[in-house]
């Protein structure tokens, strides 16, 4: 019987690119180096200066109606109605625990649309003891290469405070 | 008034920028934000609207139910 050769295992793995203090009512992640195959934000502790607020994204600061997210789980077609993408739960204003996940795939190809998804928990806005939990997916109609992330704080509000991490994955 | 700051961190050179925004980018910030508002709340509407939806729905099939069993059983009072 043949043996398969199996392929070396390729070097690879995560890269921190930037840690940026949240502050303001956005934070862009500009110049980011196209040498990944993904990106990662890690979202710790968001929080608003306003009770029950989340926080939204926009790549290479296009302002349009493009994208489009809805929770995961559930078959999706529809319209890119939105003009960002949701990263982050609902969150409490007083206490911050949580943390958001968010992986932007292929983000340097220009044949495709691009693709998003967050898995996020966070301090539930009416008790702060209480978790709410967020699994989201997103999708950008626009097929050139991703260069910067704008995170935005939610209506009416800013960034109290929380940390981003953007990681870059081969 | 003064507008909005806004972070920005140039990651070739890890250097991060606070800055107000531009009356045009406040504008833009501005409807982005009425318009994100306006979505949630139609999403909102949307979702109770389809949950009264479905309950009258459920509370139609419960009497339509109720009142085919009762004219089963009445047609059967009648059968000799």
């Amino acid at each position: 019987m043949a043996l398969t050769q199996v392929p070396a295992v390729q070097a690879g793995g995560m890269t921190l690119l930037s840690t940026t203090t949240l502050s303001g009512a956005s934070v862009s992640l500009t110049s980011i180096p196209s040498a990944y195959v993904h990106l990662q934000l890690i979202i710790r502790n968001y929080l608003p200066a306003n009770n029950d607020r989340t926080m939204s994204m926009q790549f290479n600061s296009d302002t349009n109606t493009r994208y489009r997210w809805q929770v995961s789980g559930a078959n999706a077609q529809g319209s890119f109605s939105n003009s960002s993408i949701q990263v982050y739960p609902d969150t409490n204003g007083t206490v911050a625990s949580g943390i958001s996940t968010v992986n932007i795939f292929n983000y340097t190809n220009t044949t495709t649309w691009k693709t998003v998804d967050v898995f996020g928990i966070t301090n539930w806005p009416s008790t702060n003891t209480e978790l709410y939990a967020k699994t989201l997916t997103g999708a950008y109609n626009q097929t050139s290469a991703i260069s910067s992330i704008q995170l935005l704080a939610d209506s009416s509000t800013t960034f109290t405070s929380g940390t981003v991490l953007l990681y870059g994955v081969k | 008034m003064s507008n909005p700051m806004i972070r920005i961190h140039d990651i070739s050179t890890d250097t991060i920028t606070d800055r107000e925004m531009t009356d045009e980018e406040f504008a833009q910030y501005e409807a982005n934000q009425a318009a994100e508002t306006a979505r949630k709340v139609a999403t909102v509407e949307a979702e109770a609207a389809a949950v009264v939806a479905a309950e009258a729905a459920k509370q139609q099939a419960f009497n339509d139910a109720v009142a085919a069993a009762v004219a089963a059983a009445l047609a059967a009072q009648q059968t000799p």
